[in-house]
């Protein structure tokens, strides 16, 4: 069974408008039932009072003439009908003989008014033919009930008034509710739309199009996800450029040593190498194109490896001074060979909580940059200092050709080479400074590079001392 | 339909109050009293005449329209258009006795002055029925439209009867049971008086419609032609004569007046509100006043107020119980 199933602009504004509907009528009835109640029994408090006046001029004893014609006098001039009663039959006085007439006040009334209170009467009074509001006053000589006020007015002119009202009313509500439902829909339709928009481009980014951005028409909480959803968007186009990069990048630099190795096993298989000699110096060129291979796929496995954060690092306490030395050591050839002069100053009081081998691999990658870009007769610089309580700073700086400033923000990418005519024949595979940036990253240290072309570069890394890590 | 409602739950209390009889303060049999029937309540108040105070009430809480005192000076017969029996109570044991089934409608009941028989002025059937002492019904009169005063002569042996819906009193003759004369009287009239020696029969009334009787209309016995009427307003409806002269109770203005036998009033006096029913003892008269719940105790001779007693909620008819020796 399918489920009959609304949208979201059919909810709000169904919502909406049962809201407006159940406040409208509820309003409705309140008023109107405020209204008759409060103009109902104010007439009725008038009444009384004016019933409770005349009768204060009654002083006991039986009704007088006089008092009867000020009564009817008073009558022409009121817009309440008032009736002096006195007759006892009116007044249900004979009651007991179960006489036949149809008094103006019954029993129960009689009883109320004997005790002096007042008897008020709304609805149709068959005396009178028609529906009155009406108030009875006794006029009491001690416990004789010897007379009655009775004040009343057609209710008719009250439900005349109520009535008008509601002619002003009731159109009037029907416009409200009118606009309201339109605002409603209005106000639906631009709740959803960004909503509906957001999904036809979820739809095209599914299929590949990370194009298409919504725009975005208000600051609340619609427009924010829009603006988060084009953020997103983006950080998939870009990353979804960056993996096709890297394939494109991976691919290049398979192909370069895939194709020394294809045309030079192929030089030899179809005999084009006659001399041992020369065999010998192709075989050397495809094994060193294989080893070249090795190191990228080993490379990317690490890189790979870093980069999926789960990592495990070995972190043990080290005195990074004399990590740097050690691995400085093994330089020492290398920078004979090239007539590069090292200095170092060192703080080997800092100790820092990391894997040795990776931090060994740090350097290793930087000092490898340093003394392949620096020119004969020059000199590398690396400095250990403490900046503050938490955290160490390691400076290494050489005075190699530099690197365009253009072109600082993007180290540390994947493949990305400062020289590209420079290439391969170096022996870099384009990864080291990436896995350097990940491995400091992994250990919540910092990266940065500072260059001027043709004085040098100065590679910064800051990172946690044990007492901060400790800390945090 | 207010009242059959109140009908069926009086039914319904009666049913549950049946499953066991209620006992009453007693009222000793030697002891002068006066009885008040409260309409409004369905109650009777004891006043004991010796020692001037309020006795005790008994809460019967059934639509009671009257009462009336059986010879023997204990028993009590209570009666009620409403109810569909009469009850008779003991009054020195505080015990109902007995129920005579009778029917609705019996508006008033009165013993024979010869202390042989009851009558019973039944609407419902508009006719005075006739009961022997023991509850057994020996006769039934027609009479006009809605009986509601009886008047007897001396001897009991005419019964006078004012049709209130019929300007017409029907004579009954209780040996022949029927109807010997009829005596054109206003329409609405209630409560009388026989004046057998002066031949005189005093009427009072409600009048008829919006018109208000403030006239006591006297016929003479035998030619039952009217023969004066004497101002009382307004609405006379209750007579009574001692030695002090013949006393008329007016409801409509709370009057008595008190007149002597060339009608000419002598005495009068504003008591109570709405006052419906008198009862004379040797020099006073107690008057029973509808409204305010009250009974009030008037010197016959002075027309003075001596005394006010309290009632239950609408006392409606006043009867005295002479002090019986024990014997």
């Amino acid at each position: 069974m399918r489920r009959w199933s609304m949208t979201l602009v059919q909810k709000i504004w169904l919502t909406m408008s049962l809201g407006v509907i159940v406040t409208i009528s509820f309003s409705y009835f309140l008023s109107h039932y405020f209204y008759q109640k409060l103009y109902v029994d104010n007439v009725e408090k008038t009444l009384i009072e004016e019933g409770k006046n005349l009768a204060s001029d009654y002083h006991g004893g039986p009704i007088t003439d006089e008092y009867r014609q000020k009564v009817e006098w008073y009558n022409e001039k009121s817009t309440a009908e008032i009736l002096l009663v006195s007759n006892p039959r009116e007044l249900s006085a004979c009651l007991p003989f179960d006489i036949d007439y149809d008094s103006l006040i019954n029993e129960e009334d009689r009883a109320k008014l004997l005790k002096g209170e007042v008897v008020t009467k709304t609805g149709f009074e068959e005396r009178f033919g028609r529906q009155i509001m009406g108030v009875i006053v006794p006029l009491l000589d001690e416990q004789r009930l010897e007379g009655v006020f009775y004040l009343y007015i057609p209710l008719a002119s009250i439900q005349e008034i109520t009535t008008e009202v509601a002619y002003i009313w009731i159109p009037i509500a029907f416009a409200f509710v009118f606009i309201l439902l339109i605002a409603g829909k209005m106000m639906a339709d631009r709740i959803a739309n960004p909503l509906k928009e957001m999904e036809a481009v979820a739809y095209k980014m599914a299929h590949g199009d990370y194009k298409t951005e919504i725009p975005i028409c208000s600051n609340d909480e619609v427009g924010r996800l829009a603006k988060a959803f084009n953020i997103m968007a983006k950080a998939i186009a870009e990353e979804d450029m960056r993996k096709k990069e890297f394939l494109a990048n991976v691919s290049h630099e398979l192909r370069t040593p895939l194709s020394y190795v294809k045309g030079y096993s192929e030089a030899i298989l179809e005999g084009v190498v006659q001399t041992k000699q020369s065999e010998q110096k192709y075989v050397k060129l495809i094994h060193r194109e294989a080893s070249r291979m090795e190191r990228l796929v080993h490379d990317l496995l690490d890189l790979a490896q870093l980069e999926g954060e789960i990592y495990p690092l070995q972190k043990i306490p080290l005195a990074f001074s004399q990590v740097i030395e050690d691995t400085l050591e093994k330089y020492e050839p290398f920078l004979q060979e090239k007539n590069i002069s090292l200095t170092t100053e060192l703080n080997p009081e800092i100790i820092i909580e990391a894997d040795y081998d990776r931090i060994e691999q740090v350097i290793h990658n930087i000092v490898d940059n340093a003394i392949r870009y620096t020119p004969a007769g020059g000199n590398i610089h690396i400095q250990l200092e403490q900046i503050n309580e938490h955290d160490c700073r390691l400076i290494i700086s050489d005075t190699g050709k530099g690197i365009p400033k253009e072109k600082l923000p993007f180290l540390g990418e994947r493949f990305f080479r400062v020289d590209k005519a420079r290439t391969r024949s170096e022996g870099g595979t384009g990864l080291g400074l990436a896995i350097t940036k990940q491995i400091i990253h992994l250990h919540r240290g910092r990266l940065h590079f500072k260059s001027e072309e043709g004085k040098g570069t100065t590679v910064v890394i800051e990172l946690p001392t044990l007492n901060g890590e400790l800390e945090e | 339909m207010k009242k059959y409602v109140l009908l069926m739950m009086i039914i319904g209390l009666g049913i549950l109050a049946g499953c066991h009889t209620k006992t009453f303060t007693p009222v000793p049999l030697e002891m002068k009293t006066l009885i008040s029937v409260n309409i409004k309540d369905g109650s009777l108040t004891f006043l004991d005449l010796e020692n001037n105070k309020v006795f005790t009430e008994w809460k019967i809480k059934q639509p009671i329209k009257g009462a009336s005192l059986l010879p023997d000076g204990k028993t009590l017969l209570l009666y009620g258009n409403e109810l569909d029996k009469v009850q008779l109570y003991n009054l020195a044991k505080g015990t109902l006795e007995r129920e005579w089934k009778t029917g609705k409608g019996i508006v008033n009941a009165i013993v024979s002055n010869d202390g042989k028989h009851l009558f019973f002025a039944d609407q419902h059937k508009n006719a005075v029925r006739i009961f022997s002492l023991r509850g057994k019904e020996l006769g039934i009169v027609k009479v006009g439209k809605k009986p509601l005063t009886l008047l007897q002569n001396n001897s009991g042996t005419k019964i006078y009867a004012v049709n209130f819906a019929e300007p017409i009193l029907s004579v009954i003759d209780v040996q022949r049971k029927r109807v010997i004369e009829k005596i054109n009287i206003p329409k609405a009239s209630a409560g009388g008086l026989i004046r057998e020696e002066q031949k005189q029969l005093w009427i009072g009334g409600h009048g008829n419609g919006k018109e208000i009787q403030s006239n006591i209309h006297v016929y003479s016995l035998e030619t039952g032609k009217l023969l004066d009427m004497i101002h009382a307003p307004k609405m006379p409806i209750y007579f009574i004569e001692t030695k002090h002269g013949i006393f008329a109770l007016s409801h409509g203005t709370s009057m008595i007046r008190k007149y002597n036998e060339h009608f000419q009033e002598t005495g009068s006096l504003q008591i109570g509100a709405n006052p419906f029913a008198m009862a004379a003892g040797e020099q006073e008269l107690y008057i029973a006043s509808y409204d305010s719940n009250e009974i009030y105790k008037v010197d016959q001779q002075h027309l003075k107020i001596i005394d006010k007693f309290p009632s239950g909620n609408g006392p409606f008819q006043l009867i005295i119980r002479e002090g019986h020796s024990l014997e």
